[in-house]
């Protein structure tokens, strides 16, 4: 019975930091299971409500002690990440073995935190996305062919935070885990048609959420400048696709939710840094 | 000084515990009106344990199960000694004047 119990409170702790579940997790799972009754089999509503608050304010009170210069790296650096990654998966679908190789290379240099390896490859994938709009340019025989401004946005909005961190005054970026590279996988899962379109933007919103739900119970404000960098070109894409004719409601109401959600995030970001700077 | 933040303190004042210690503990000084959940406890520990008031003595582990006991530094038993002489005193403010409610009706 214990053995059970045990692992469904040892899952509760995901919110911990990391380095802090390592350091005090097996104590705390032993203090939960001196705690139960003989005959409990699921952790109480009491226990998991305070674990998963407990684990997000021990965040906050990491994310505190950061400088705001560290917080905008991390940030800027996590929002680049997921659209190199997104992009990846796109690449992934054409048949293009010189393109998919350039962008692998730029999506795994931000990953490692190489930033000028990446700021290099996805400077010259923005370049070579944005040759078909400049019609005096043949396209080259290894690229494919993409005809909009948004599509050039998706590398270009990473290519310039890249810059930004690749400035010397800014510090290293961590390596990230491997684990993300299956959101490139999922990416470029051969699936097509309406369903999938509502099941991503009902995922993209469902993630928003959690992003809001961490910021806030978190006092941190990574996620927020994470999101609003993997949205910029998204944004781009809704108002050339209203600029291009009547826009279908539906996908407006998408974009408007989103940028809602992003208000808020920025709004719940403001606040939290200026009682942290007045603390 | 928090309420919970006392009681851990106050709980320590003996002997050092570990964290299911430190629960029934605080649960027998405060006549059961403190139950600490484990995430309550354990970011109280952290946050007491940073501003140097207490910090873990030994880890031992018994049948299968890690105990961390947490002891009171002297700065940790300063502050608690600080801590009731102020809400003895802020106490005082009213219960003397109970007291005097208590001998003279009319006030009451």
């Amino acid at each position: 019975m214990n053995g059970r119990l045990r692992r469904r409170y040892e899952r509760l702790l995901f919110t911990y930091p990391s380095a802090y579940r390592a350091a005090h997790g097996a104590e705390i799972i032993s203090t939960l299971l001196d705690a139960v009754r003989p005959d409990q089999q699921l952790p109480s509503p009491r226990e998991t409500t305070s674990l998963l608050l407990g684990g997000l304010r021990m965040r906050a009170r990491q994310a505190a002690k950061e400088s705001p210069s560290r917080m905008w790296t991390d940030g800027l650096h996590l929002g680049v990440l997921l659209i190199v990654l997104v992009n990846l998966g796109h690449a992934l679908e054409m048949l293009f073995p010189l393109w998919i190789a350039l962008v692998a290379v730029g999506a795994l240099a931000v990953l490692r935190g190489w930033t000028r390896t990446a700021l290099a490859a996805t400077a010259v994938a923005g370049l070579a996305v944005a040759r078909p709009l400049l019609p005096q340019v043949a396209l080259p025989w290894w690229l494919p062919g993409y005809g909009d401004w948004s599509a050039v946005a998706r590398y270009a909005v990473p290519a310039v935070v890249l810059a930004v961190l690749a400035w010397p005054r800014v510090g290293r970026l961590h390596a990230r885990s491997w684990w993300w590279l299956v959101l490139p996988a999922v990416a470029a899962l051969p699936l097509e048609g309406d369903a999938l379109s509502f099941a991503k933007a009902g995922l993209e919103v469902g993630l928003l959420l959690v992003v809001l739900v961490v910021v806030v119970g978190a006092l941190d404000f990574r996620p927020a400048i994470a999101a609003a960098v993997y949205l910029a070109p998204g944004l781009l894409y809704a108002a050339e696709s209203i600029a291009a004719g009547p826009p279908n409601t539906l996908a407006l109401s998408y974009w408007v939710v989103l940028a809602a959600l992003m208000v808020g995030l920025a709004a719940a970001a403001w606040r939290i840094r200026r009682e942290q700077l007045t603390q | 000084m928090s309420e919970p933040s006392y009681f851990i303190l106050a709980a320590l004042l003996d002997d050092p515990l570990h964290g299911y210690g430190i629960i029934k503990k605080t649960a027998e000084l405060s006549d059961g009106r403190i139950q600490l959940a484990a995430g309550t406890l354990y970011g109280a520990l952290d946050r007491l344990a940073e501003e140097g008031l207490l910090l873990a003595d030994r880890e031992e582990v018994v049948e299968g199960r890690t105990r961390r006991y947490y002891r009171l530094t002297d700065r940790g038993s300063h502050a608690l000694h600080r801590e009731a002489a102020r809400m003895e005193q802020a106490a005082r403010i009213v219960t003397r004047r109970s007291g005097l409610a208590a001998t003279n009706p009319n006030l009451a």
